[in-house]
């Protein structure tokens, strides 16, 4: 297998709050490989947005990326300097988030701030870039682009400011584009047509995204491949439909059990008990392990490793020991 | 059987602008001719997108809202006919709400126990004296057990899908027989979302309850209710019993969002082709003519701007305001477990 375009080795991300050490990001450490879709899955407050701030450096005080590394293209982006970092993100490594008012000047033409961001990162006159500007609107599908580009982000629906963010990332031609819960705010309609842009825009770069959701529906139509977190972890690796046919870990399995898709009517719900932990006192050993209808007398003392169950495929758990055992060459 | 809550006809117009700033004076037409039902002991679901007027519509039988025309009927008297204060009372006392966000819908300054107790008093369900071993049944029964333990703390103390339950419990102190569920468990992760949907089931069993349940979720319209309302700017464009209208629907509004329904199977996700709607929800100040899906329907031909189209009866209660529901050769062919079928 090539080289992936980003890996993460055993990143750890500390909040030092007022009530205690946060650990929002626990020995985080995965891989998206070149032109590959991949899912960051789990509830709120599990780490996953935590996780993708880290990745971008973008964690603020009073959090901390306290270890690890991260690796983006050859580079190490935890030793680059602030200035070199500025070079990468919004470059090469650009990223759209839940909100899009919060990340639009509310005083400032959409245009010019797309104009902005790309002479940021493009050696371009102003001219150039606000043609560059009108292309990545038409790109993603706004209609008017010319009209557009002259509104302030007022004038605009949810949906519209999430295309005019979507254009804003895409206008430097990304390698790697996280999508941190991206439709979440928007309507299901809205929402099937920014999924299936993201999705089009990435064939036609040839870009890889990771998409950091909730929602195992937008997980299961648009992702290659899957890391499942619950309380600052990864609880499980793998492939879509391997996943979704197959879930290893207790928790993977209780999630998709608990989600109600309209393809199918569950007629007795059967949801598991409790609510992810405070992760300022985590429980001992496996973080799942007082929600957990299959846990043994170890999990509550010792934390499971990463168990690799197939090619691709593992689970923090310690039902797969033994297959993890057979399995190793 | 005689329904419990009957609205025919309803209309809510608010007016919008007309101050010195603000522009012309317009009208919102939030919800526009409106007929629904919901029999004792029924979960009826209202779908539909933001502008819609589903929430419009739940805060019209609430009585938070003032209906420009029609009736709301609950068990057969018109509630706006309610003139004295005992019958008012008592129609609040039997109806009763849970909204979305369990952070903001209760009192941040008073304790579980003064929440809990105080609809009891008011309403003098319990003689005074037991009001405070009844709180501790009802927290009981919404599964924070055990409920004295939680009497004397505060709603920052708990979490989201612990203040849901306490927003049930203070729902349900009153012996409603209808409880309006305002996007009731959109805010909640899944794992406490699932919990929630059963803790409501279980009391419907326990209690008899009806809910009149407004969401914008699709999934948990299939598993969790009987029939469903669909809502499209002001207008219910379908109706019907759920498992009809999801394997079969009559109204291209209705295809279309469930053909933009996340499925949580990569398989039968993968396999829809279907394009998504193109356009933005029209402005309800302005609502487009005639069908008021017909400027983004794929389906939309000349007289779908030009004459509104009539309520057509689809069989087994299933009603489609569209010109085309009663042809069924023109209708795409749309069905998810077909799809599964021939996987």
């Amino acid at each position: 297998m090539s080289k992936p375009l980003l890996t993460a080795t055993n990143l750890v991300t500390k909040l030092f709050t007022d009530s205690g050490t946060v650990q929002a990001v626990d020995g985080v450490s995965l891989h998206i490989g070149h032109g590959e879709a991949v899912a960051l899955v789990g509830e709120s407050g599990c780490g996953k947005s935590m996780t993708a701030l880290s990745l971008m450096r973008l964690v603020r005080p009073p959090g901390q990326i306290v270890s690890g590394s991260v690796n983006f293209d050859g580079a190490d982006l935890l030793s680059l300097s602030e200035r070199e970092m500025r070079a990468v993100r919004g470059g090469r490594l650009a990223m759209v988030f839940q909100d899009p008012m919060t990340f639009l000047n509310p005083l400032m033409r959409v245009g010019e701030q797309i104009v902005e961001a790309i002479m940021l990162h493009q050696r371009v006159g102003s001219s150039e870039a606000r043609r560059t500007a009108l292309e990545a609107l038409e790109r993603v599908g706004i209609p008017a682009a010319a009209t557009v580009i002259e509104y302030f982000p007022h004038q605009l629906s949810g949906g519209m400011r999430q295309r005019v963010l979507i254009a804003m990332a895409i206008s430097s031609k990304p390698t790697l584009l996280i999508a941190d819960e991206p439709t979440t705010a928007l309507d299901v309609t809205i929402q099937a047509q920014i999924m299936r842009l993201l999705a089009k825009l990435r064939g036609e770069l040839s870009s890889s995204m990771l998409l950091i959701t909730h929602d195992l529906g937008l997980v299961a139509e648009y992702c290659d491949r899957v890391y499942v977190m619950y309380a600052g972890r990864i609880v499980e690796e793998g492939d879509v439909y391997g996943i979704f046919a197959n879930p290893r870990h207790p928790y993977t399995r209780a999630l998709l059990s608990s989600t109600l898709s309209p393809d199918r009517r569950i007629e007795k719900l059967a949801p598991i008990d409790g609510q992810p932990p405070n992760l300022i006192t985590p429980p001992p050993g496996c973080r799942f392990h007082p929600r957990c209808r299959e846990r043994m007398a170890r999990c509550s003392e010792e934390a499971p490793p990463n168990f690799d169950i197939a090619p691709g495929a593992s689970a923090r758990c310690w039902l797969y020991e033994e297959a993890a055992r057979v399995g190793a060459p | 059987m005689s329904a419990l809550l009957e609205i025919q006809d309803l209309e809510v117009h608010f007016p919008v602008g007309g101050g010195w700033f603000s522009g012309p004076r317009a009208v919102v037409h939030a919800v526009d001719g409106v007929d629904l039902s919901v029999e004792p002991g029924e979960i009826v679901a209202v779908v539909g997108e933001s502008g819609c007027g589903k929430t419009t519509l739940a805060r019209s039988v609430l009585g938070l809202n003032q209906p420009t025309a029609g009736t709301i009927r609950f068990r057969g008297k018109d509630v706006r006919g309610a003139r004295s204060a005992q019958e008012m009372r008592a129609y609040r006392r039997a109806i009763q709400m849970i909204f979305q966000d369990p952070f903001d819908s209760l009192n941040p300054r008073k304790t579980v126990l003064q929440t809990l107790a105080q609809p009891l008093r008011i309403h003098g369900i319990v003689p005074r004296s037991e009001i405070r071993a009844e709180v501790v049944r009802l927290l009981n029964l919404v599964g924070l057990s055990p409920g004295e333990s939680y009497l004397g703390r505060y709603p920052h103390q708990f979490s989201g899908g612990q203040r849901q339950r306490i927003c049930i419990a203070r729902a349900i102190a009153l012996r409603p027989s209808l409880i309006v569920a305002d996007e009731a468990v959109s805010a909640l992760d899944i794992s406490i979302r699932a919990q929630i949907l059963a803790l409501l089931q279980k009391l419907r069993t326990d209690l008899g309850l009806s809910y009149l349940f407004i969401t914008h979720d699709l999934g948990v319209v299939r598993s969790f209710c009987e029939r469903v309302v669909v809502m499209y700017l002001g207008h219910v464009v379908e109706e019907g019993p759920t498992e009809q209208i999801f394997e079969r629907p009559r109204h291209p509004y209705t295809t279309a969002l469930l053909e933009a329904c996340p499925l949580a199977d990569p398989i039968v996700a993968r396999r829809r082709t279907s394009a998504p709607l193109t356009g933005d929800i029209p402005s309800p100040v302005r609502p487009p003519k005639a069908c008021r899906f017909h400027t983004r329907c794929p389906m939309a031909e000349e007289i779908c701007g030009t004459v509104a189209p009539p309520i057509v009866d689809c069989g087994n209660g299933q009603k489609s305001r569209c010109h085309f529901a009663g042809d069924l050769d023109r209708w795409p062919k749309f069905d998810f477990s077909s799809a599964k079928a021939s996987a």
